[in-house]
């Protein structure tokens, strides 16, 4: 990739249509609403423009994107208040029962996440939402697969737990 | 319900569809921020190669300044004696006479065999500047 002003832009804009999707879906479900998810979404990508996109394949790019921005999201979390505003998505399902019930357990487990201790909260939804592997949640979090494994599977547990409407 | 349902749901909400207003905003302010930011580099870029410049130049003047001349004069420093030492007067280097034995041989002086001449024979005799030449005129 060159570093030319104008290539620099295109490319930016590029990755920043690629990518803001899951930036942006990231940061809402680690932090709960979505105007604090836009900022560290914002923040993430003028990051990246700051540093140049000079990266050795597109995973790393990714890798160093999810990073940032669930770095921002940790210290957002660790100054702000907790984890309330409920998810308004659309959905696109069939029925308007099927929708609703849906709805209804999404809503559910978007609480729930809110629950779930820092760390957890990331790890599973880099692992389970997002898709990535367990070495790149790794490498997103600077802990081992391990932790990873252990992070996820205790997540898990309190989730079913408090969907279940267990006490934890 | 299950972990498998827990992670179905977790599955589920990858799919959802993300506010296309939130979208508009962050993509918006990101690129409001990255144009601003790369005015800035561009602007600031060609300062900091006037900068460079100006420093470079700015060190060799400097360097030029300090040199010191190819053939400047030592300075000299000036030590205030403050004990006067009296002047002595050396005595020459005594003359040790040395007598060393001759032994080289003086050249011997070839003396031509002396002819006996009758003192009637001789008519003329004539001595010359140098002692040992001496001119002869014989008659018979």
């Amino acid at each position: 990739m060159s570093d030319s002003p104008t290539e620099l832009a295109d490319s930016f804009e590029q990755i920043l249509r690629e990518r803001e999707t899951e930036i942006l879906r990231t940061a809402f479900r680690i932090l709960g609403n979505w105007a604090d998810a836009e900022d560290v979404a914002q923040e993430s990508f003028l990051r990246l423009h700051r540093h140049g996109i000079d990266f050795v394949n597109d995973a790393a790019l990714r890798s160093w994107l999810y990073r940032v921005a669930v770095n921002l999201c940790l210290d957002r979390v660790r100054m702000s208040k907790p984890f309330e505003e409920l998810p308004e998505l659309e959905s696109a399902s069939a029925s308007v029962e099927a929708v609703i019930v849906l709805d209804e357990r999404k809503r559910a487990m978007m609480t729930a996440l809110g629950k779930l201790a820092l760390r957890e909260r990331a790890a599973i939804v880099l692992r389970e939402i997002e898709g990535l592997s367990t070495a790149e949640v790794a490498a997103v979090l600077g802990s081992s697969e391990v932790t990873v494994r252990s992070q996820v599977a205790k997540a898990i547990r309190k989730l079913r737990g408090l969907l279940s409407g267990e006490r934890l | 319900m299950t972990d498998e349902d827990v992670r179905s749901l977790l599955h589920s909400l990858r799919d959802e569809p993300v506010p296309a207003d939130s979208l508009a905003r962050v993509r918006l302010a990101v690129a409001e921020r990255s144009e601003a930011a790369t005015d800035l580099k561009r602007f600031v870029m060609p300062w900091k190669f006037v900068g460079l410049f100006a420093s470079v130049a700015l060190a060799i003047f400097i360097v030029v300044l300090l040199r010191p001349a190819k053939h400047a004069a030592r300075p000299t420093v000036k030590v205030r004696s403050e004990v006067v030492v009296a002047a002595k007067e050396v005595p020459p280097p005594a003359v040790v006479k040395v007598e060393r034995p001759n032994t080289v041989a003086k050249p011997r002086r070839q003396v031509a065999p002396e002819t006996k001449l009758n003192a009637q024979d001789i008519v003329v005799r004539i001595e010359t500047a140098d002692p040992d030449v001496v001119i002869l005129l014989i008659g018979d």
